[in-house]
C-alpha cells in the first residue's frame, strides 16, 4: 500500500467540498471506491467520468483503472476540457 | 438574393470604389477565407511579395458574422503569407466584423501604399483614409485608446510597423495572430483600420433564423465542452490534457510531457489568477480569460501561449506567461510564432550554433527579447523573420518546429499522428486548425483514437479539414463546432468502456468516413448534433445549405487556397513536417512515436481526390464547380 496525493479539480471539488487530500491506496481502483465510500455513489461516478493522471500521466498510458500506485505520487481528477 | 458588397481601396492613389461580388461566387464561396483566396487569386499576379503595394490585403466577413447567432463574430485577413510565400488567412474575433457589415461593407480589398501613416475609415458606407502620422509608434493598446471608442478596430503595433514576419493585428485585446498579416498592415503604411455603421444585417428568412438560434444557444449551453467546460477553463483547459498524453510541446518539442505543467495549466490559472471569464459579441460560450496584471484587468493567455511561454521553453511561471501574453499583444506579436522561434533560439545556443543569450528555463530577459523582436534591434531582427528563415542562416532544420515556414502550435503531433498530418497539409503552414485539428479526437479530448495509429487518421483529418474550414468561411467560431462530439461520451467519461472501445474502433472507419466524403450530395439534412451552421447558413443567405453542401463549402476553400499555395510555387514536397517529427521517436523505446507522413500522405490525397504530387485533379475541381471559372 502507498500513502499518494489526490487533488479533486473542476466540478469534483465543488461536488466534494474539498481540493486535495492524502490516501493510503494500491491501485487507482481503490481510489475511486474510497470516493464512492467516503464521498458518495454521485462523486463516485463523477470521478470515474473525469480525465485520470498519476503524476501528471494519464492513466491509459499506465495500466487503467488498475494502475499501480508508488508512494508519494500525486493522483488528479482533472474536467475534461476543449479548445484549439 | 443580397449579395455582398465590398469595397475596393488603393492606398497608392487614394482612390476607393465598391466591388461587386457575382451571384456565381457569392453561391459558391460566401465570403471569409474561400471568397478572400478566390479574389486573391483574381486579383494579384503570381509571384508578387507580401510587401508588394500591388498586393492586396483582404478583411472579409462571412454570411453570419453579426447576425446574432451564437459564436458568430469572427472576421478574416487574407493575403499572401509572410512566412511561407502561400496563402494568408487569419482569424479573429471581437465587434469588428459586425461593424464592417453595420458600416455597409462585407469586405475590403486593400491595395497599394500610403504615402505616410494612416488610417482607414468605414463609417455608414463612407470610406475614409485619414492621416494617422501621430498615432504611428504606438502600442496596440495605446493606438486604440487614442481612437473613437464606439468604433471596431483593427490596428497594428510596433512588431507590425517594422514589418516583424509574425506581426498580427489586434481588435480590441484579441488577435487575428498568424501569418504576419500585421507586417502586411505595416508595408503598406496602415496604422489602423476603424468601423462603425448603424445599418441592419439582412438576413433571409429573419423569423425562422431567430427561432433557430434560439434553438442553437440552448444547444450549446447544454453541451459539456460548450457550456461548462470553454466557460470555465477557456482553450487554457488543455495544458493537463495535453501533458497528460505526451502531446504537450516541451523544450522545443524535444518531449511531450513536462512534470510541472501544472503551473501554467488552465485549471491553475482558473483557481488562482482568473478574476471572470468573458466572450466576444454574441456568443454563449465565454471563453475568455481574465486576469489581473499591474493592477490592471486584461485578457488571460490561451493554450497555445501557456504551453509555449511555458514547458516549450522550459518555464513554470504563470506570472511570467500572464506579462509575455500580454507584451505579445502590445506589441503586436503572434505569440505562437515568437515563443516558437524563441525555442528554437534557445535550442540553437544550447547546441552552440547560434547565441541569442537566450536558455531553456530563463525568462529574465525574455520582455526585453520580444521588444527587440519587435524593434527588429541587432541580431534579434533574425529572431523577426521567424523559425524557417532562422534555421535556413544558422542551421538547425531538423528541430526548426514550423511547417511550411509557419510555427506549429502547441501540439506534440509525435503522439497525435493526425494532427502530424493536419500540420503539413494545412494550406497556411503548421496550423492546428487549418490542420483539421485531429489533437481533439487523438490525445486531448474526450475520445482518443488511437494516437499512434495511422489507420482512417487521412481520412478523418480531410473531414475534420473540411468541417473547420466551412464554419470559418460562415463567420462562425471553431469552438461552436466542438458539440459534434456527441455528448453521451462526456457522460460516459473518457474511461468508460464504450468511450475506449470507441476510440479503438475508429481507426477502422476509414472507408466509412470516405463513403460520408462520397455522399455528401445526398446529404440534404440539417440537424444540431453534427453542423448546426448549416441550417444558419440557410435561413440567413437563403442558399440551399444542407450538410453535405456545407461540407462542400469546406472542401472548396480547402481547396482554393490549395490553389493559391500552388499558383505560388508550393509544391507536395512543402507538405512536409521537421524531421525531429518523422524520424525521431519521442519515446525511444517506443519506435512508432514519429509521424509517418510516408504513409498518411498517399492515403490524404487520394481521399482528396488529388494526384501524387498534391495537385487537385480536374474531376475533382469539376465536382466542387471550381474549374475554368470567372466572376
Amino acid at each position: 500500500m502507498a500513502e499518494v496525493n489526490i487533488r479533486y479539480r473542476g466540478t469534483l471539488a465543488g461536488l466534494i467540498n474539498k481540493e486535495e487530500e492524502r490516501i493510503t491506496a494500491e491501485t487507482v481502483r481503490e481510489v475511486l471506491a474510497h470516493i464512492k465510500t467516503a464521498y458518495g455513489a454521485a462523486a463516485g461516478k463523477t470521478a470515474k467520468s473525469m480525465l485520470i493522471v498519476v503524476d501528471g500521466e494519464s492513466i491509459h498510458l499506465r495500466g487503467g483503472f488498475a494502475t499501480r500506485l508508488k508512494e508519494g505520487e500525486t493522483l488528479q481528477f482533472l474536467p475534461i476540457c476543449g479548445g484549439g | 438574393m443580397i449579395l455582398p458588397v465590398y469595397a475596393q481601396i488603393n492606398l497608392t492613389t487614394g482612390k476607393t470604389e465598391d466591388f461587386p461580388i457575382s451571384e456565381a461566387y457569392f453561391k459558391r464561396y460566401i465570403g471569409g477565407k474561400a471568397l478572400a483566396a478566390r479574389l486573391l487569386l483574381d486579383l494579384t499576379p503570381a509571384g508578387l511579395s507580401p510587401f508588394a503595394p500591388e498586393m492586396a490585403v483582404i478583411v472579409n466577413t462571412g454570411p453570419l458574422n453579426g447576425t446574432g447567432a451564437p459564436s458568430t463574430s469572427r472576421f478574416n485577413v487574407s493575403s499572401k503569407n509572410v512566412l511561407t510565400g502561400g496563402i494568408a488567412s487569419s482569424n479573429c474575433g471581437g465587434s469588428f466584423g459586425m461593424m464592417l457589415r453595420r458600416a455597409g461593407y462585407e469586405g475590403l480589398i486593400i491595395t497599394g501604399k500610403a504615402e505616410a501613416p494612416v488610417r482607414i475609415d468605414v463609417s455608414d458606407g463612407e470610406i475614409s483614409i485619414l492621416d494617422a502620422s501621430e498615432l504611428w509608434g504606438m502600442d496596440t493598446e495605446k493606438v486604440q485608446e487614442e481612437l473613437p471608442r464606439h468604433m471596431g478596430k483593427l490596428v497594428i503595433g510596433p512588431a507590425g510597423e517594422r514589418m516583424v514576419s509574425f506581426a498580427g493585428l489586434a481588435s480590441g485585446e484579441r488577435m487575428a495572430g498568424r501569418c504576419g498579416v500585421g507586417a502586411i498592415f505595416g508595408s503598406k503604411n496602415i496604422k489602423a483600420l476603424t468601423a462603425y455603421g448603424t445599418k441592419k444585417i439582412p438576413v433571409a428568412n429573419q423569423q425562422k433564423f431567430d427561432k433557430y438560434i434560439k434553438k442553437w444557444v440552448r444547444f450549446l449551453r447544454k453541451h459539456t465542452m460548450t457550456g461548462d467546460s470553454l466557460p470555465h477553463y477557456g482553450s487554457a483547459g488543455l495544458v493537463n490534457k495535453a501533458n497528460a498524453s505526451h502531446a504537450l510541446p516541451t523544450l522545443n518539442f524535444q518531449q511531450g510531457h513536462d512534470p510541472l505543467a501544472d503551473t501554467v495549466s488552465g485549471e491553475t490559472l482558473a483557481e488562482t489568477r482568473l478574476t471572470r471569464n468573458s466572450g466576444c459579441v454574441s456568443c454563449p460560450i465565454r471563453c475568455e480569460r481574465r486576469v489581473m496584471l499591474d493592477g490592471k484587468e486584461v485578457k488571460g493567455p490561451e493554450y497555445e501561449t501557456l504551453g509555449f511561454f511555458g514547458p516549450n521553453i522550459g518555464a513554470h511561471d504563470i506570472d511570467t506567461v500572464l506579462r509575455l501574453n500580454y507584451v505579445c499583444d502590445i506589441l503586436g506579436l503572434d505569440t505562437i510564432s515568437a515563443a516558437s522561434t524563441i525555442a528554437f533560439a534557445m535550442e540553437l545556443g544550447e547546441k552552440g550554433m547560434a547565441d541569442f543569450g537566450l536558455t531553456f528555463g530563463d525568462v529574465s530577459n525574455l520582455e526585453e527579447t520580444l521588444r527587440k523582436i519587435a524593434g527588429r534591434e541587432g541580431i534579434y531582427s533574425d529572431l523577426a523573420n521567424g523559425s524557417k528563415w532562422l534555421s535556413e542562416k544558422y542551421g538547425g532544420k531538423e528541430f526548426a518546429m514550423h511547417s511550411k515556414g509557419l510555427e506549429m502550435a502547441s501540439y506534440e503531433p509525435r503522439r497525435s499522428v493526425g494532427m502530424g498530418l493536419g500540420y503539413a497539409t494545412s494550406n497556411r503552414g503548421g496550423c492546428h486548425l487549418n490542420g483539421g485539428y485531429m489533437a481533439l479526437l487523438e490525445s486531448v479530448g474526450v475520445l482518443s483514437i488511437r494516437p499512434q495509429d495511422t489507420r482512417a487518421k487521412a481520412q478523418w483529418t480531410v473531414f475534420m479539414q473540411n468541417a473547420l474550414e466551412a464554419i470559418s468561411t460562415a463567420g462562425c467560431c471553431l469552438f461552436s463546432g466542438q458539440t459534434f462530439v456527441p455528448q453521451i461520451l462526456f457522460n460516459l467519461g473518457p474511461n468508460h468502456f464504450v468511450t475506449r472501445f470507441l476510440g479503438q474502433a475508429a481507426v477502422l472507419t476509414g472507408p466509412v468516413v470516405r463513403l460520408i466524403l462520397a455522399v455528401r450530395p445526398v446529404m440534404r439534412f440539417n440537424t444540431l448534433l453534427l453542423l448546426p451552421h448549416a441550417e444558419a447558413l440557410r435561413l440567413a443567405t437563403g442558399l440551399p445549405f444542407y450538410t453535405g453542401s456545407f461540407l462542400d463549402l469546406g472542401e472548396r476553400t480547402f481547396n482554393i487556397e490549395r490553389l493559391y499555395n500552388l499558383r505560388e510555387g508550393l509544391t507536395g514536397e512543402d507538405d512536409s513536417l521537421p524531421a525531429r517529427l518523422t524520424k525521431t521517436p519521442q519515446n525511444p523505446e517506443k519506435k512508432n512515436t514519429v509521424v509517418r507522413l510516408d504513409k498518411l500522405l498517399p492515403v490524404y490525397y487520394r481521399t482528396r481526390g488529388w494526384d501524387k504530387s498534391g495537385r487537385p485533379r480536374e474531376r475533382t475541381l469539376k465536382r466542387l464547380k471550381m474549374e475554368n471559372e470567372h466572376g
